[in-house]
């Protein structure tokens, strides 16, 4: 079964993308540098910069999107997330070795600790999203979210132990239930978003994700056990773009479904043409264009480098024969050498990576956004005059905890 | 000069769309430039409001260029969105401030505070919660458990240890060897109270160390026999080892690494931390205790060795040899010889031997002492 692309109706609007690739490039290839120059203290003006310009890239009837969350706040909130997760982990890793689980020892054991985390990261992941709703406005008027993570964790690890139980058949009734969840406590200004559908209208794409696992599988077994070699490795190369694809398949039709079926107030509706090739054409070619740029760059200032280092009297023969298995190539380099050396692979490392980091939030990240905006529509969207305005959210901790368990505090 | 931008702008007329902040009703108005300040009217000409040009902000990174959303200082909440690129360019060129970016006092130095509170927090836990509930637990935790614990440290630092080779590091067990190193237990046993039954082994590793572990296991290395004298030095290292574990000192060192362990990780970046775990092996192999922990561990050895009438000169003969070779010997993982005061630990050593000098019953016989140093012979 295929899910047909909603049609657009006469009075649909269809939102509008409009930020300028150029400016985002310069935006994070400038706060990348200047992540670089702080340790990462930047990162949070860099991130609340860049989701202004995602938002306000956003036109719905010609009115832009706002986001008006600061930097400075998700500094604060990923600090106190910091203190409370580094409490939790001690006192969880000591609660299991006193209880019998030895840290240090089985795979078993050393997974407990992450597996402690998920009920907080599902937490964070509702809070997270409720700080991005508080912060956003559309004609001047707040989104929001209603509270409610404690509950959304619970539903969360519920339907994760049927999925799991079900051997994965049941994972679009955990994506409906919690997509459900969301929805129904999402707000613009005082108008209430609604899911309305079954979870039965994701299964469709999910079970050729399923099938084709179990095909794979089952032909590598037969195929085995009948003497052919190597089958399992055949099986997963094969498996892998097929069951990206297919999975990618789900994640788009089961958007357009989930979107097809949200209602806000009083009868607006919508609908979304998002197109799972059109993604992969996105996606791919933008990754190819990501390693060759970053291949130019370092290969290029390697070559500068290599040049520079001739005029200033160094000697880089001896890199070349490390490289080729020979230590110190007969020779040992001056500290000059050396020095400039470091300073070539230091620098063409961190150009490649801030232009790889740069050009993928443009080419990819920002195009995918782009493809879902514009084959998005609303219907009946005079039915968004009836919003008033509501309270501002006073939950401060601004995403942190999220920020904090999916990066890490790493530099 | 604004004013005479101002006058080439006087008959400048755009629609706009305006926000009140209370409602998602959008409002067409009639946007003109008045004196020192920006107009709004309705499609009528009935003037609804008029705002400072100085307080008129621009929302900032906007993605494209064609829209420009003014937020009037002051208020908030109310929204006026131009696209007329007539009027955008007029309203640049106008307001003063339109770019300026409002700086909340004293941000910075909250940030600044904020930081080091959060720095400080985690130094707190880190060196001052965890091993006070370390502390704690030590003492509650059921014997049995803490010998599973012991057993599982064990079998990671074995296999930390064999990582420069290919396999984990082998507990050597020639039947001789273990009932000397039985009958060397035995006899300073009855002399020190320790809350769990010790047992001894040794491991097939050429560093000169021994270390306790949580749940009365005590593993001496083979480097440490070879480099013994006579039986008297590796009793007096069994002994100390005894001691840390009447103290409780392995339990205690586990729990705190146990509890540092996901800290690390967050800091080095995940959580159940391959690279922290390994950390924390190095640390237990080393066994860094306090200087009063092994001092008190000592004590108790002088104690043991005391009771059972056995001399502790070789034990501070063992000690100033390994200060003298500390320095040429590669082999300094040893937390025996990492101390910097082995010359006063050798010193205490002597001033609490009892025996001066006098015969005494070796704690091993002859053939007991070569099979001991064959106790990894295969």
């Amino acid at each position: 079964m295929t899910i047909p692309p909603a049609p657009v109706a006469p009075s649909a609007v269809q939102p509008v993308y409009a930020g300028r690739p150029g400016v985002l490039l310069v935006m994070v290839l400038r706060g990348l540098a200047l992540m670089t120059l702080t340790l990462g203290l930047h990162r949070f003006w860099m991130q609340a910069r860049v989701r202004r310009f995602y938002w306000s890239s956003v036109r719905l009837q010609g009115e832009p999107f706002e986001f008006t969350g600061t930097g400075f706040e998700m500094l604060m909130g990923f600090l106190v997330a910091v203190v409370l997760l580094a409490s939790y982990l001690a006192a969880v890793n000591l609660a299991l070795v006193f209880a019998g689980f030895a840290v240090l020892d089985s795979p078993l054991a050393a997974n407990l600790p992450l597996l402690a985390l998920l009920p907080l990261s599902i937490i964070a992941s509702y809070r997270g999203r409720r700080y991005l709703l508080a912060r956003t406005r559309w004609r001047g008027i707040r989104f929001g979210m209603e509270p409610g993570a404690v509950t959304y964790m619970r539903l969360t690890l519920g339907y994760l132990v049927v999925a799991v139980l079900t051997l994965g058949v049941l994972v679009p009734l955990l994506d409906f239930r919690r997509r459900q969840f969301v929805m129904d406590r999402t707000r613009f200004g005082t108008l209430a978003f609604r899911q309305e559908g079954s979870w039965s209208g994701l299964l469709a794409p999910w079970l050729w994700v399923i099938g084709a696992a179990t095909a794979l599988a089952a032909g590598a077994y037969l195929a085995e056990a009948s003497g052919l070699s190597g089958a399992w490795v055949i099986a997963a190369v094969a498996g892998v773009p097929i069951l990206g694809f297919l999975y990618q398949r789900y994640a788009v039709l089961s958007f357009r479904y989930l979107t097809a079926h949200t209602v806000l107030g009083e009868g607006v509706r919508f609908g979304s043409a998002m197109r799972t090739g059109r993604i992969l054409g996105i996606v791919l070619p933008g990754f190819a264009l990501v390693v060759a740029l970053m291949l130019l760059v370092v290969f290029g200032l390697v070559t500068l480098g290599v040049a520079v280092a001739a005029t200033l009297g160094a000697d880089l023969a001896f890199l070349g024969l490390v490289l080729a298995g020979e230590p110190m190539g007969g020779r040992l380099p001056t500290d000059l050498d050396v020095a400039i050396a470091v300073a070539i692979s230091a620098l063409s490392y961190l150009a490649a990576f801030l232009v790889g980091t740069a050009v993928t939030e443009v080419v990819v990240t920002q195009r995918v956004l782009r493809h879902q905006v514009e084959t998005l529509s609303v219907l009946s969207i005079a039915g968004l005059d009836a919003a008033r305005q509501r309270p501002e959210d006073r939950a401060r901790e601004a995403a942190g905890l999220a920020d904090a368990l999916d990066v890490g505090a790493g530099l | 000069m604004p004013g005479t931008a101002l006058d080439r702008y006087a008959l400048l007329e755009a629609v706009g769309t305006y926000f009140d902040g209370r409602s998602a009703r959008a409002a067409e108005v009639v946007v003109k430039f008045g004196k020192a300040s920006l107009t709004l009217s309705d499609l009528t000409d009935r003037p609804l409001t008029h705002w400072a040009l100085a307080s008129l902000r621009a929302l900032p990174d906007a993605g494209g260029a064609d829209v420009l959303v003014l937020v009037p200082q002051g208020s908030a909440e109310e929204r006026l969105t131009v696209s007329d690129p007539d009027m955008i360019q007029a309203l640049r060129l106008v307001c003063p401030d339109l770019e300026r970016r409002e700086t909340v006092p004293g941000q910075a130095r909250r940030a600044v505070i904020w930081g080091l509170g959060a720095l400080g927090a985690v130094v707190l836990i880190l060196f001052v919660l965890v091993p006070a509930i370390a502390e704690r637990l030590a003492v509650l935790i059921p014997p049995a458990r803490e010998q599973a614990l012991g057993a599982a440290v064990l079998d990671q630092i074995r296999y930390a240890l064999g990582q420069m080779g290919d396999r984990d590091v082998r507990v050597c067990d020639a039947p001789e060897g273990v009932a000397a190193l039985t009958r060397m237990r035995d006899r300073l046993a009855p002399h020190l109270a320790t809350h769990v039954p010790v047992t001894v082994g040794v491991l097939d590793h050429e560093m000169v160390n021994a270390f306790a572990l949580p749940g009365g296991h005590i593993m001496l290395f083979r480097g440490l026999i070879e480099e013994a004298d006579g039986p008297e030095q590796v009793a007096g290292v069994l002994a100390h080892e005894m001691g840390h574990v009447a103290h409780r000192d392995p339990t205690r060192l586990a729990l705190r690494s146990a509890g540092s362990v996901g800290i690390l990780g967050l800091i080095l970046g995940d959580f159940t931390g391959g690279a922290a775990v390994l950390i924390l092996t190095e640390q237990l192999i080393a066994a860094n205790y306090t200087r009063e922990a092994e001092a008190a561990a000592d004590v108790a050895a002088h104690g043991a060795m005391a009771g059972a009438g056995l001399p502790l000169e070789p034990f501070a003969l063992f000690f100033e040899r390994l200060a003298a070779e500390a320095g040429r010997t590669p082999r300094i993982l040893s937390h025996l010889a990492s101390h910097p005061d082995l010359g006063a630990r050798a010193a205490a050593a002597r001033d609490a031997d009892v025996m001066a000098g006098a015969a005494f019953d070796p704690v091993l016989t002859d053939q007991d002492w070569v099979a001991l140093r064959g106790i990894c012979d295969r």
